[in-house]
């Protein structure tokens, strides 16, 4: 007699819920880290794959407000990614909270240190400013002194293959955008800082209340699903089925 | 300056530097009650009542560097 195979028992699926602090009620935080990811890479993106739509709509419009108006008001210069010595920018840290500048801004950084000697996107959004002594691509030189006014043919060596810039960057912004300047770095720090917050949230709901407050929610009875844990980290689980 | 039109420029630079925070107060506030509130009428409560106290605790800071300023 042949013998049966048996079935291994299924694990029940994990499913990731936190409590609402206002009714009890359980969000469904689907897959927090991938939530987390996507809330780094555009704010509010995480919240809307956990169908948290009216909360993720309005955090992305907030986040993404903020952050465009420091990068108008910094002329799209004020985010970049450099360490070298004299321009070390660590307001990148707290901007690299927010993915969709992170990302373009260490590329454009890595590029224009690279072998081509030029970013990727040629306008020089989001890339370094160029020190005095640096080389670059001709066509990144031509073109920035085409479209920058405070650029021009003298501040560039010739140095075959490459264009070897004679002049600081950096101060030719400060002293174009004045003030302006360090509002638009202000702007996109907050931006990138309030992320921080919003990916904490996409990843594991909202922060607990106060414990008195708490306790008092969970002496009262509430209509909580059943399938809500009573602590809403990412730890707890349920048997629901995805 | 900002180089967008020169127009707007000139009028961001008559703005007093104080109203530039008001934008981040606001965003700041809405992000610190959307983290500890889920329910939409809760989270704008909580945004008001954060608002307060970020601009008390902002202004009671600048009015004391303009006091300590005069001072010194």
């Amino acid at each position: 007699m042949a013998k049966r195979k048996e079935r291994p028992i299924q694990p029940p699926a994990r499913r990731i819920v936190a409590v609402s602090p206002d009714d009890g009620a359980a969000i469904d935080l689907k897959q927090p880290e991938l939530a987390a990811v996507l809330a780094w890479l555009i704010p509010g993106l995480g919240h809307l794959y956990q169908g948290r739509t009216r909360k993720g709509a309005i955090s992305m419009g907030v986040v993404t407000i903020i952050l465009l108006l420091g990068l108008w008001l910094g002329s799209g210069r004020v985010v970049y990614a450099s360490r070298r010595p004299n321009d070390t920018r660590w307001w990148f840290v707290p901007q690299a909270g927010i993915g969709m500048v992170a990302i373009p801004a260490v590329m454009q950084s890595l590029a224009v240190n690279g072998p081509s000697r030029e970013p990727i996107w040629l306008s020089g959004w989001l890339a370094p400013p160029l020190y005095d002594g640096q080389l670059v691509s001709r066509r990144y030189a031509d073109r920035l002194v085409q479209t920058d006014p405070y650029l021009a043919e003298d501040d560039f060596f010739d140095r075959p293959p490459y264009r070897q810039f004679r002049a600081d960057q950096i101060s030719m912004w400060h002293h174009e955008l004045g003030r302006f300047f360090e509002l638009g770095t202000l702007y996109t720090v907050v931006a990138g800082m309030l992320n921080l917050l919003l990916i904490y949230d996409a990843w594991a709901g909202p922060m607990h209340p106060p414990k008195d407050k708490h306790q008092k929610k969970t002496d009262e009875p509430t209509d909580e699903p059943a399938n809500g844990e009573p602590q809403g980290a990412p730890e707890s689980e349920s048997d629901q089925p995805a | 300056m900002v180089p967008s039109t020169p127009l707007i420029a000139l009028l961001l630079e008559g703005v007093p530097m104080l109203l530039f925070s008001l934008p981040l107060i606001a965003a700041a506030s809405y992000v610190f009650a959307a983290t500890h509130h889920e329910l939409p009428a809760a989270i704008w409560s909580a945004t008001v009542e954060w608002a307060i106290w970020l601009v008390g605790i902002l202004g009671v800071v600048l009015l004391a560097v303009i006091v300590f300023g005069r001072l010194v």
